[in-house]
């Protein structure tokens, strides 16, 4: 008299939980916090802004084309970009190539001082007190490091401290930039 | 040995100020508006808008550097009478949909967005599918000797109170 | 010594959970009775350990043992020693060991308290428990151990403890929270229980039901707790914000919540029985699923602990094992028999089932807007954010047919009843809620607003379908007789009921009739505020034991008289110079007035914050409401005349 269930049916939660489990397994590999630029691949915003050097001096995007190069935002209140200058340094050096600053959210005076101090690894640095131009590179914070193409073209965008290994799979693009202009 | 615990000491408060940058709270700040409406536009707005660099918090109740810049920035495109939906926009662009506790309706998130109806409709079609069930077994209903047993058990263990 | 003899401890609690988790089960197969007997001493053996092991935590915490790493991560010497107490718990390892503290109370509590149960079955239930100890301890000893030291050397003095977590609230909200959490643990076993038995009749039911309600309102009492935490401690006068870690604590709220239903049904009708076996493995999944959220990192939340992908894996592997296999034990054990009990559609079973299947709409959406960032990620489509505004879109709306069903179920008998019927006892609840909906939201705001509207129209049609049950149930034998009746836990329900309603209202009002004012006032400057005026008289400095503060003081007045001084804070703490606001708050009945300090403006200047809270008391009133009729509900004669009984049965039994 009573009817039976199909055994079948109550294998659906062992389906679900597999499931769910997949994706908590795959979603414990990346950083939850990781927050991809929405400008790969896209144009360097253009700008016109104060050179950190002199203020008279208007720098704009013009000023960073004509080579692939990286871009670099810093700030002398952020302790990672002290740790990451001195690997900026030699970056610039050993591999010939250009680096821009933004100088973040900073006061002036204190920038220089820190560049006289720790040497200067930036063909230019922007000053951006305000975090204006920040704000339209979609800058959370510093450090952030920027590889952009001979026109402009943001390559790729690495949030955070540049050290040997992070900088490997950079340095492959820069190299391939380089290579396709050849 | 000096040094080790000058350097642990070091590395604790270096932890300590890595906590503070993330969990500074109650951002409270006064903002000079024109008129009231946009006041009020903007108190939703920073509140809708989530914080990029935080753990995760509105715009309005973050007290960290870039959020402070995006409320000022909010408050710039709105006297310079942007829409909210151009607000919206121009942060999008920026920050990507990241920044939206209002997830966008978009291919991705279609699931997210239908299937609170979708699973609403399923609970229906259970409630139903068990109902035509009891139905049918109405029909050939007869009392067996096993059932009657149970109805004897249930009243007489069964509790009186009507709960 | 001390953090040795912990780390000892806990390890011999492993071997113990491990004992318990294997001897008595084996025993219950082979029909050993002294091996299933063996369940007892080897539950007060691991509840010991782990109690000397907390214990040593603590005191290595009073006693300022900064060569502990984690002490000395999240305590300092100039800490109050009660917040030295609770800091044992304030990060992952040591609240972990928490979390498996409370399991073995729970343990002990069943291996003492549940003495009535079949052998067999009380010693599965036990081994199932010791199973789940063994792999927490495991997790605790061999990822998260709070007893690593600083060696060689240690530092002079602690980081301290995040000055948000020093609060009276933070000292009940985890031990609160993992009451309701772990406790969840023995409706799982119980239900594991009944699996390996293959059996599962109404004295099952009757054993398990207040075992679930217990851990239901010890949970409903830590949400509440970490609300009202939240509220005056973060500054911002927030509640709830549908953080991934609410979340977490939320969804098993809301399967156990199904979970006490289903069981009632269960229990009177003896219907859904598989249904319940599948919920009670469900809510301690989403407890399981809840701890993984917080201590895995894989969410960003303010709540969450530092991440650590390696815990995030054990962790993983401990909920595939657990849920996995119980899902599994479920799809092959679970009874084919499909009860022939009959109910039609306008009966009490059929709207009991409603509501769980209300519920577990609810369960899945809040689950999907949790996890979905994740999943997007996973896919790569991400990174997106879900917030208030999706949940309140999309759970609000459940919400409400739920307390609708609520209410009309409440009028329903078992089995069936007519349309008419129906029709009769609910007619005039519904008529006279509506009317209350709109004097209460014309008179009581200044606008008309629909959310309130519908918060007070639920409200009233709660109460009044609670009381016009009561009144029916009252007509035949006369009030007196007739309220003397009715048991102790049909009043708990009720009371839990109503506390739905209260929350209801205040969830509505407060969200639509609070007002705001960030404010720049000046020393001496007078402001008015709905009414009210608050005049700021001085700003002072304060010492604290780990803090300097500047403490403003505002005078605040009706009508030119005073009615109160409020003293919001800026505190600076020690030695992490981190700042925190600290809100001062009148709290009443009707509303709150709340005052948060910004920053100095300029000399004399202040950024205040002023907020005006109409019944955002009611929220967490509420919610005491739902756990006082669950604690009335176990109070309840039936269960305690009944274990009485059995007892007795035994001890003749045995004699």
């Amino acid at each position: 008299m009573s009817q039976i269930i199909k055994r079948r049916w109550f294998a659906l939660p062992v389906l679900l939980i597999l499931a769910i489990g997949g994706f908590l397994y795959k979603g414990l590999g990346q950083d939850p916090s990781y927050l991809p630029s929405t400008l790969l691949g896209k144009q360097w915003p253009s700008f016109a802004a104060e050179s950190l050097y002199d203020p008279k001096v208007t720098i704009t995007k013009d000023h960073f084309l004509g080579e692939p190069a990286l871009v670099n935002v810093w700030a002398t209140w952020c302790p990672t970009c002290k740790a990451e200058h001195e690997f900026l340094k030699q970056v610039s050096q050993q591999d010939q190539v250009s680096i821009f600053g933004i100088n973040y959210h900073d006061d002036r005076e204190a920038a220089l001082r820190w560049l006289e101090e720790l040497g200067d690894p930036y063909k230019h640095s922007v000053y951006d007190p305000d975090g204006v131009l920040g704000i339209d590179l979609g800058v959370v914070g510093a450090p952030e490091t920027y590889l952009i193409d001979s026109k402009g073209t943001i390559i790729a965008k690495h949030i955070g401290e540049l050290n040997a290994r992070n900088w490997l799979p950079l340095r492959e693009q820069l190299l391939a930039l380089r290579e396709g202009a050849n | 040995m000096h040094g080790f615990k000058c350097l642990l000491r070091k590395v604790l408060m270096m932890l300590v100020a890595m906590g503070f940058s993330t969990q500074a709270f109650s951002a409270i700040e006064v903002y000079d508006f024109s008129d009231r409406e946009l006041k009020q536009r903007f108190a939703s707005l920073s509140e809708e808008f989530r914080c990029p660099k935080c753990q995760n918090q509105t715009l309005a109740s973050s007290d960290a550097l870039i959020a402070k810049d995006l409320r000022k920035l909010v408050k710039k495109l709105l006297e310079d009478e942007l829409s909210d939906d151009e607000i919206r926009a121009y942060l999008v662009e920026r920050y990507g949909d990241f920044v939206l506790y209002d997830p966008p309706f978009k291919p991705s998130t279609w699931f997210l967005w239908f299937s609170p109806i979708i699973a609403g409709i399923l609970g229906m079609l259970v409630i139903l599918i068990l109902r035509t069930r009891v139905n049918s077994q109405r029909e050939d209903f007869t009392v067996n000797a096993k059932q009657l047993q149970d109805l004897i058990n249930a009243t007489t263990s069964g509790d009186k109170s009507n709960d | 010594m001390i953090p040795e003899l912990g780390h000892i401890a806990l390890i011999l609690a492993l071997c113990f959970a491990a004992l318990l988790g294997t001897i008595p089960l084996i025993g219950s197969y082979t029909g050993h009775v002294r091996w299933m007997w063996s369940s007892q001493p080897l539950v007060y053996g691991m509840g010991t350990m782990l109690f000397i092991s907390f214990a040593m935590l603590v005191i290595a915490f009073i006693g300022d043992d900064f060569s502990v790493q984690y002490v000395a991560n999240n305590s300092n010497s100039m800490l109050p020693l009660f917040y030295k107490v609770s800091a044992s718990w304030s990060a992952h390892e040591g609240s972990l060991l928490l979390w498996i503290l409370i399991l073995s109370l729970w343990t002990v509590a069943v291996a003492a308290f549940a003495r009535q149960l079949p052998m067999t079955l009380h010693a599965r239930i036990l081994s199932v428990m010791g199973i789940i100890a063994v792999g927490f301890i495991a997790f605790s000893l061999f990822t998260s151990n709070p007893f690593v030291r600083f060696l060689p050397d240690a530092p002079l003095e602690g980081a301290s403890l995040n000055p948000l977590l020093q609060d009276v609230g933070l000292i009940l909200h985890p031990p609160l929270l993992y009451m309701g959490y772990v406790g969840f643990s023995v409706a799982f076993a119980f239900a594991i229980g009944a699996l390996l038995d293959g059996k599962l009749d109404s004295a099952w039911v009757r054993w398990c039901r207040p075992w679930t309600t217990v851990a239901w309102l010890f949970l409903t009492l830590g949400i509440v707790l970490g609300s009202w935490w939240a509220y005056y401690e973060l500054g911002w006068g927030g509640w709830w914000f549908w953080d991934p870690v609410e979340n977490a604590s939320f969804l098993p709220w809301l399967a156990g919540t199904a979970l006490l239903h289903s069981l009632s049904v269960s229990e009177k009708r003896g219907l859904f029985k598989n249904w319940t076996l599948l919920l009670a493995i469900l809510t301690f999944s989403l407890s399981l699923l809840g701890t993984f959220l917080v201590r895995s990192g894989v969410l960003t939340s303010v709540h969450a602990f530092a991440a650590d992908p390696e815990r995030g894996y054990f962790i993983l592997w401990l909920l595939g094992i657990t849920i996995g296999g119980s899902c599994t034990l479920f799809a092959f054990r679970a009874s084919t028999v499909r009860s022939p009990i009959k109910y039609s559609f306008l009966s009490k079973e059929n709207f009991l089932l409603i509501n769980n299947i209300i519920l577990m709409v609810a369960t899945f959406v809040v689950l999907l807007g949790t996890l979905y960032p994740l999943i997007l990620e996973v896919f790569d489509k991400g990174p997106i954010s879900i917030g208030p505004p999706y949940f309140n879109a999309v759970f609000v709306p459940i919400a409400v047919i739920l307390m609708i069903v609520q209410g009309i179920g409440t009028a329903l008998r078992w089995k069936h009843n007519s349309f008419s019927r129906v029709l009769n006892a609910i007619k005039y609840p519904w008529i006279n809620a509506l009317f209350f909906g709109v004097l209460f939201t014309l008179v009581y705001g200044t606008v008309f607003s629909w959310s309130v509207f519908l918060a007070s129209t639920l409200f009233a049609w709660l109460v009044i379908s609670s009381f016009t049950d009561i009144s029916r149930k009252c007509q035949h034998s006369g009030w007196r007789k007739g309220l003397r009746k009715l048991s102790l836990s049909y009043y708990g329900m009720t009371i839990a009921h109503i506390g739905i309603g209260v929350t209801a209202l205040g969830i509505g009002v407060v969200s639509n009739l609070s007002i705001d004012k960030d404010l720049r006032m000046s020393i001496g400057e007078q402001v008015q505020v709905s009414g009210l005026q608050f005049k700021f008289k001085s700003i002072e400095d304060k010492e604290g034991p780990n803090y300097q503060s500047k403490m403003a003081s505002i005078q605040m007045l009706e009508d030119g008289s005073e009615i109160a001084y409020l003293r919001p804070e800026k505190r600076t703490y020690f030695p992490s110079r981190q700042v925190m606001t600290e809100a001062a708050i009148i709290a009443s009945f009707g509303r709150d007035i709340y005052v948060a300090m910004g920053e100095e403006l300029e000399p004399g200047v202040w950024a205040m914050r002023i907020h005006v809270k109409p019944l955002v008391r009611w929220i967490w009133l509420g919610g005491l409401m739902m756990a006082l009729g669950g604690l009335m509900a176990v109070w309840d004669k039936r269960y305690r005349r009944h274990k009485r009984n059995t007892e007795t049965q035994i001890e003749g039994a045995t004699l």
